[in-house]
């Protein structure tokens, strides 16, 4: 069967991911092995690798990792919760946007690093701490997007469900959630991006194990291989992450007339 | 055939409703002083000038907007929040994008009735609006005159005393207009709905209605009440051809024409 031109285009797509890559890190290894670049500024690909498959052999980077993942999934998921909720609820009734509405307002253009201090102030620096910095640099993109897909629900979609029997709190679910998931799914896949770069910073400052203590504590001691084996392995998770949430993104959003 | 006096299904008494005008703070009449009745298994069309209110006047009847003032009583009862018992279509057909034409048609059906009698009734609708084979698409996979019939079989599927339609057929093409008006007065003449039927076509009107009400210009009401003179079943080339029926299109012609000149057309 020959193939479409969409699916042609995705083709190349993918070849030409896969020549990019090959060639950065072609060149990764071409100006450290020939010396151009020393040791201690970039060490060479090769090394990294090794590194990284003697650090996953030893479990380490298994443990690191799962205890990274679980802290941004728990943070993330709360996040995902809490926002999609809020920012329906919020849009569909004037009381609770005048109420909450200002508190977003304000605490929205917050830079989220900045919320680290002051979380690790009231919460310590264990595990906790760290899942509410997640929690709370994800909602807000979350809860915005919602917000905005919710308050823009076309009018005779409420109409039709009221009458075919909805009342405003079924209505919610059955019409609003669905009419904006396209919007919230576009929030979401940013919170995700974004639950892994607060993690990673919130882990940095605070310590105690993740991947973001890797790179930051690895630094210090001088064992840049590992410095860079944890980099890659950050860089990896994002990667596979947004690979599997657009893919779960076409099966929810399969309806609608643009995929995103 | 004389129509025998009808049970009143919706009065309408003195009906007013002003709507806030954003840019200039103030109130706009939209409908005055508007008096109406329609019989049960009635079926009516509401013509007029763009911006008369005859829209208006069917989101009042549906429960979505209220009336600034006056008396709005179905089965001699004032109107409540939108329910079951008045289905309401569409110009845009209002489907659920995210739903298939089957459960697109459920969506309405309650839920304390068993899955398969739901599953069944919507089948059976399915059917009665030719879209068999067609039950499994998405609305972004149909025609506009699909999506127009999955609307009317979704708003039929509770078995709603009334139907309210907001210019139905408004975005179709000519022939897939003419089929959709024949099949909506098959299932009419079947089931005996009251309907209100908003159109801009005084052919669709004459067609479709038993009365057809003519509003003035904004604000809005009653500018005449017109019996159609034409038996059922009706067929849409011979009963058009009659002479009753041109007199009757003349004469709405006339009716809205000065309305529309009375809006200030061009103006």
């Amino acid at each position: 069967m020959k193939a479409t031109a969409a699916q042609r285009r995705q083709r190349d797509a993918r070849i030409g991911s896969v020549v990019s890559l090959i060639l950065l890190i072609g060149a990764w290894q071409l100006v450290t092995a020939t010396g151009l670049v020393p040791d201690d500024v970039l060490p060479q690909f090769g090394d990294v690798a090794v590194t990284w498959w003697q650090l996953l052999v030893s479990g380490e980077l298994v443990q690191q990792t799962a205890s990274s993942l679980s802290r941004q999934a728990t943070g993330f998921a709360a996040a995902v919760v809490c926002g999609v909720s809020l920012g329906i609820v919020m849009a569909r009734h004037r009381m609770v946007d005048d109420f909450v509405g200002p508190l977003t307002s304000v605490i929205l253009p917050i830079p989220k690093a900045a919320l680290i201090p002051l979380v690790m102030l009231w919460f310590g620096i264990g595990d906790i701490a760290k899942t509410i910095i997640v929690f709370l640099g994800t909602i807000l993109p979350i809860l915005v997007s919602t917000y905005h897909g919710a308050a823009s629900v076309d009018q005779v979609y409420l109409w039709s469900a009221r009458s075919m029997g909805d009342n405003a709190r079924t209505l919610l679910w059955r019409v609003v959630f669905h009419a904006a998931l396209p919007e919230i799914m576009a929030g979401v896949r940013m919170g995700l991006i974004i639950s892994l770069i607060v993690l990673v910073g919130a882990e940095m400052l605070a310590g105690q194990g993740g991947l973001g203590w890797m790179v930051f504590f690895t630094l210090d001691s001088g064992a840049y291989r590992v410095t860079y084996a944890a980099m890659l392995t950050i860089a990896v998770i994002g990667y596979a992450y947004d690979r599997l949430f657009l893919m779960l993104s076409q099966r929810v959003l399969h309806w609608a007339e643009q995929n995103p | 055939m004389a129509a025998a006096p009808r049970v009143p299904k919706i009065v309408l008494r003195a009906l007013h409703k002003d709507y806030d005008d954003r840019a200039t703070g103030r109130a706009v009449a939209v409908i005055r002083s508007l008096d109406l009745t329609v019989g049960a298994q009635e079926f009516v069309c509401l013509i007029g000038p763009s911006g008369c209110g005859k829209s208006t006047l069917l989101y009042i009847l549906g429960g979505f907007v209220p009336p600034t003032s006056g008396e709005v009583l179905i089965d001699g009862r004032p109107v409540g929040p939108p329910g079951p018992d008045r289905g309401i279509v569409f110009q845009e057909y209002a489907l659920f994008p995210w739903l298939t034409v089957l459960e697109n048609i459920m969506y309405g059906i309650r839920s304390e009735k068993a899955r398969g009698l739901r599953r069944l009734r919507a089948e059976e609708l399915v059917a009665k609006v030719h879209l068999t084979g067609f039950e499994h698409y998405y609305p972004r996979n149909l025609s506009g005159g699909m999506k127009q019939r999955v609307a009317i079989a979704r708003a039929l599927a509770h078995d709603p005393d009334i139907l309210l339609a907001d210019e139905p057929f408004g975005a179709l093409d000519t022939q897939t207009r003419s089929l959709m008006q024949e099949e909506l007065l098959r299932i009419w003449e079947s089931d005996r709905k009251t309907i209100v039927f908003v159109t801009h076509s005084v052919d669709e009107a004459v067609y479709l209605a038993d009365r057809v009400v003519v509003m003035t210009a904004r604000p809005g009401t009653v500018k005449a009440d017109i019996t159609v003179p034409l038996s059922r079943p009706r067929n849409f080339d011979v009963v058009m051809q009659a002479p009753e029926a041109t007199a009757l299109r003349a004469e709405l012609w006339r009716l809205v024409k000065e309305e529309v000149l009375r809006a200030g057309y061009g103006a």
